[in-house]
């Protein structure tokens, strides 16, 4: 690299000529002239390891620089550091704001702040970067240790496990799963309550907050749910309307109804009280409001619990005779018979509404036979679709049955009028026990005795129940999470959190729902952070099924799988997309990263697995030979698949998409901050956009980004983010395998920010398994992210270092991360205020 | 204040004073031969708009003459009792409705804006005025805004000619780039506005048992207040402001 004499070597930028020879390498004699100055500028090969010799013609010399003893002497971080990072990152430089001249030769425990970005920056090997001069691996390591031995032996002497918000509320997810673990009623939340906003990628961290929408909407939702769950009926018959989304092609057999149907819904619902139930369904219509698909007789089928209830037919309009040529049939009445009352018993059940198949005859289209069959004008439905399911009752007289949810709340039936009082005490007592998650006093049940008492006056004895229920699930007990520091405490000071508030740490981390009695009477006895019983119960609710949070509520929020329902892809360029597919995405990646979790994998074969899950919609996409049907099925992958693993599946490259074309920027970023865990700095604030239209379109996706490497504004930056999206781009923004883009061949070279480079999909995923440190440390930062509720900060670092070390004796399995993660001392402990 | 179990003004007076409450004004609630006017619940004035997608006979609807207006339209004869109260404005022109399909004309229709040209979900079009109004004027009933259709068609892929769905399917907007879906389903909007519907005294029932629940909630609160610091007070202050938000919501 050959340099102006008086540009800066990095940031090329104009500095005096005395402020250039203190940095420049190697040291020039200042007594040479000018010329002998230019000659030698360009040399850049310094012994390593070792301190240039000092010249004494410089006299504003750092003293730390001239007083150097030897080698020997010098700890290795402070040498690298004087060797390789001061030059840019020194107090007249402040590099990316940061200058480690005075912080070099000081004490470690001074600034473990300052220490902590530097660890992060050598373990990634993102600094010195790559073009400078760089030590060698022994070096790297050696400094590594040092630094990171004294960083964990500070912490362990003066530990800081950060602090969580006082008082966090439920997130809805953490609310559904409450509620169906205390009531055994399963509630459909989105209808319910709004989002929560997300923050560090994660919707329970900024979670202090309480609107009136939202308590007026917290109130709503208790009213409705305690009505349910104690199945006492309505004053009118209630009802919702089941709507399918537009884009689901309904062609073929759908998971969980019977074989030989085609199309349609299944439905979970729970059926407030045993009654009359009517059932009424609507077809998909265009936007002339024909019935999509109507050409011939089919027949719709309505299933209880895959039972039949009823199978009805629907014709197309017929002409009258004798009409004119000019008029249309209607299609108005031809769904308008699809209803019928049931008697229905209380209690969850499945409403299943489909199409009989008809014979697969060669149901031929004039057009390129697409899997999609929705959209009327690029590939238009065969057979006529299912619109809407409404469900409405209960009629007539209904007597509440016997539902699970009765079960759960009715411990305790009372046998004369007088034993109503302590027969609700009781009740309320087992509710609120679990509900608050914690043991209750006489004084926890006044409030909820009151409302009982108020609704008493003017109803039966559910009714009673009823009010109170609806009091405890709008208490602020059951919607916040409290953690209370010890009376007294002195400020900023660690402390143990009691052993109720570590259970409730413990299962909305492993569950996002509530403490079950197991873990709570452990608590309650004070034995929970005991060692062997903690690991006990860590181990006991993995294995439970409530684990698969783990999975629909962690993994979907670290891997950005919520953005999979919002995406719609450009339909001209990308025809043959549904909401199957999309569904099948989500359903790929949650079973694959589900089979890590209970087979006890390592964390590694989420990177490099050789099998995934598929089923037929899903197999034809990614061009998977001899799958069938609508169920999911583990697929085993041959050698040389371009299939297997995170980074290969079609959620994760599609939600880093845009919906005409791929990202390498939003890919790269995804894969540095969720898998490396060295998230790109954010842009700057007045970046132009990248003009689309002023780029040739027949250039490849790589060529279009030539701005961000000629540009040295945006080169810094995005020559770290762009080779690592850009060893993806033969994936294409729905996640198939192609080798060409628009008549060019496409270059899937790339590399990672630590100066590695490969080619294409297995070279990244290799890259990545050589150093696991990397992806453990990313995951297990998020995962300690979520199962706090805070984003981690620098003094969290040893306990990420200490997690990462513990799995590594296991093998980094998924289990050993979250035990490891458990027994931390951020998530044992928190700070005073 | 402390709020003790023995009095409860709210309740008490929801019991004796009436239907002092923010429902829509039925014609159960104003007693008949009374003027609007002095009836208790003093009707908090609303706004709404009528979309009429295939538009009308112009010639059969438009008034004839200016000024007030004495005879009114063949198609509008049927508002002849209310004829004092309607004004006519005619010469308008919606230049964003441009050219006139059922993304622009739907579009355009509230927000007088033009929608972005795109399929894709990066679409752009603007609040509607209809959400203006509720972000000002919504507080004061029950719920700011109701969107209602008489039949949800939702298509997806190209509806017009580069558009995308949302266009057509949406009229009301509550920022450039958040449609609200409008409700068809007539049994679901009347339980939004009336819930389990039945008699005034049914309705009356409802409300009084939310704000049981919600002085429960306030109780509750103040419980939890007590036992904790002075900084996570001051939240739990913020908290109890918003019970009592939603307290004056339903007086």
């Amino acid at each position: 690299m050959v340099l102006c004499p008086w540009t800066h070597p990095i940031q090329g930028r104009k500095i005096p000529l005395y402020m250039y020879l203190q940095r420049t390498r190697p040291r020039v004699a200042l007594a040479a002239g000018f010329l002998g100055l230019l000659a030698t500028v360009g040399v850049h090969s310094t012994p390593r390891g070792q301190q240039p010799p000092t010249k004494p013609a410089a006299a504003e010399r750092p003293a730390a620089r001239t007083a150097a003893p030897s080698p020997a002497v010098t700890p290795p971080h402070r040498a690298l550091v004087e060797e390789y990072c001061v030059t840019c990152h020194d107090d007249l430089g402040r590099e990316a704001g940061l200058s480690l001249e005075s912080v070099a030769a000081a004490d470690i425990a001074a600034h473990p702040d300052v220490w902590e970005k530097v660890v992060r920056k050598l373990r990634t090997r993102q600094m010195p970067p790559v073009g400078e001069p760089r030590p060698d691996e022994a070096t790297y390591d050696a400094a590594l240790s040092f630094l990171e031995t004294a960083l964990d032996r500070t912490a362990a002497a003066h530990p800081n496990p950060g602090r969580t918000a006082t008082i966090r509320r439920l997130t809805r997810t953490e609310y559904h799963n409450a509620v169906r673990d205390l009531l055994a009623v399963d509630v459909d939340v989105t209808s319910l309550l709004p989002g929560d906003e997300s923050s560090y990628g994660f919707d329970n961290v900024t979670v202090g907050d309480l609107s009136p929408t939202l308590l007026d909407r917290y109130i709503s939702a208790a009213e409705k749910i305690s009505r349910l769950a104690v199945g006492r009926p309505g004053r009118t018959p209630g009802g919702d309307t089941i709507r399918i989304v537009p884009d689901l092609t309904q062609e073929g057999p759908v998971e969980g109804l019977p074989i030989g149907t085609r199309g349609g819904v299944v439905v979970p619902y729970t059926f407030a009280a045993d009654g009359e139930y009517e059932f009424e369904i609507r077809l998909r219509r265009d936007r002339d409001e024909k019935v999509e698909g109507l050409s011939e007789a089919h027949d719709v089928e309505l299933l209880l619990d895959r039972t039949r209830v009823q199978v009805f037919t629907v014709k197309p309009p017929a002409r009258e005779p004798g009409v004119l040529t000019g008029e249309l049939p209607t299609y108005e009445s031809v769904d308008q018979h699809l209803k019928i009352r049931v008697p229905v018993t209380a209690g969850p059940h499945e409403v299943g509404v489909t199409f009989i198949k008809k014979p697969t005859l060669l149901l031929e289209t004039p057009r390129e036979p697409y899997q999609a069959h929705f959209n009327s004008y690029r590939h238009p439905r065969i057979q006529p679709a299912v619109y809407s399911v409404t469900i409405l009752g209960p009629y007539g007289a209904s007597t509440p049955g016997d539902s699970p949810s009765r079960r759960r709340i009715f411990v305790s039936r009372p046998a004369t009028p007088a034993d109503e009082e302590p027969a609700a005490k009781r009740i309320l007592a087992a509710l609120t026990k679990r509900a608050y998650r914690r043991p209750v006093t006489p004084a926890d049940l006044e409030t909820p005795l009151s409302l009982y008492r108020s609704a008493r006056k003017t109803g039966d004895f559910d009714a009673g129940i009823e009010m109170a229920l609806a009091g405890v699930l709008v208490s602020p007990e059951f919607l916040f999470r409290v953690e209370e520091e010890p009376r007294g405490i002195a400020p900023h000071t660690p402390y143990r959190v009691s052993d109720l508030a570590l259970a409730s740490r413990l299962s909305f981390f492993l569950w996002s729902s509530l403490p079950d009695d197991e873990l709570l009477d452990a608590a309650s006895a004070g034995r929970l952070h005991e060692p062997a019983v903690l690991e006990r119960e860590t181990r006991r609710m993995l294995a439970d099924p409530r684990s698969r949070a783990l999975v629909n509520n962690f993994a979907e929020q670290w891997l950005h799988l919520r953005g999979l329902d919002a995406f719609t892809p450009d339909m001209r360029l990308y025809p043959d997309f549904d909401d199957n597919l999309r569904q099948a995405f989500r359903e790929e990646t949650e079973m694959f990263v589900d089979s890590v979790l209970r087979e006890d994998r390592s964390a590694l074969d989420l990177i490099r697995a050789n099998y995934t899950f598929v089923n037929e919609r899903l197999a034809r996409h990614y061009g998977i030979p001899s799958v069938y049907g609508s169920r999911f099925r583990r697929v085993d992958l041959p050698a040389g698949s371009w299939r297997g693993g995170l980074l290969r599946q079609g959620s994760v490259l599609t939600v880093t998409s845009f919906a005409t074309r791929t990202s390498p920027v939003l890919r790269g970023k995804w894969i540095l901050d969720n898998i490396l865990g060295m998230p790109p700095p954010a842009p700057p604030p007045n970046v132009p956009a990248l003009k689309d239209n002023t780029v040739d379109g027949s250039l490849s996706g790589r060529a279009r980004l030539a701005e961000h490497r000629n540009n040295p504004v945006c080169s810094r930056c995005h020559n770290l983010i762009d080779p690592v999206g850009l060893s993806l781009e033969k994936y294409d923004a729905v996640g198939r395998r192609r080798a060409m883009e628009d008549g060019t061949a496409i270059d899937a070279s790339g590399g990672l920010p630590d100066g590695r480079r490969f080619a294409d999909v297995d070279g990244l995923e290799s890259a990545i398994v050589a150093r696991p440190e990397l992806f453990i440390g990313a995951l297990s930062e998020k995962m300690l992210t979520y199962g706090l509720g805070r984003g981690v900060e620098f003094y969290d670092a040893p306990a990420i270092r200490a997690i990462v070390r513990d799995a590594a004796a296991h093998d980094f399995r998924l289990s050993s991360i979250i035990l490891a993660l458990v027994k931390s001392q951020p998530f044992q402990m928190r700070t005073s205020r | 204040m402390m709020l003790t179990r023995k009095a409860l003004p709210r309740r008490t007076f929801l019991r004796g004073m009436g239907a002092s409450v923010a429902l829509p004004l039925l014609d159960a609630m104003v007693p008949s031969m009374t003027a609007l006017a002095k009836t208790a619940a003093k009707p908090v004035r609303r706004l709404g708009f009528v979309y009429m997608p295939m538009g009308c006979d112009v010639s059969r609807w438009t008034p004839t003459g200016e000024g007030r207006v004495t005879a009114l339209s063949p198609t509008l004869e049927s508002l002849a009792p209310v004829a004092d109260r309607l004004t006519f404005i005619s010469n308008m022109e919606l230049k964003n409705a441009y050219p006139g399909t059922h993304a622009t004309s739907n579009a355009s229709f509230l927000s007088a804006a033009t929608a972005k040209w795109t399929e894709s979900t990066d679409y752009y079009l603007g609040t509607t005025i209809d959400q203006v109004a509720a972000q000002r004027i919504g507080g004061q009933t029950l719920l700011p805004s109701l969107e209602l259709s008489m039949d949800l068609l939702q298509t997806v892929g190209q509806c017009d000619n580069g558009y995308a769905c949302v266009y057509q399917n949406n009229l009301s907007w509550s920022s450039p780039t958040t449609p609200l879906p409008a409700e068809a389903h007539p049994r679901i909007v009347f339980e939004r506005l009336f819930g389990e519907g039945g008699s005034a005294a049914d309705r009356q029932a409802a409300l009084a048992r939310r704000a049981s629940l919600l002085d429960a909630v306030r109780e509750d609160m103040m419980r939890l207040q007590r036992a904790l610091g002075p900084d996570d007070r001051q939240r739990v202050d913020q908290y109890l402001d918003t019970v009592r938000e939603v307290e004056r919501r339903i007086q």
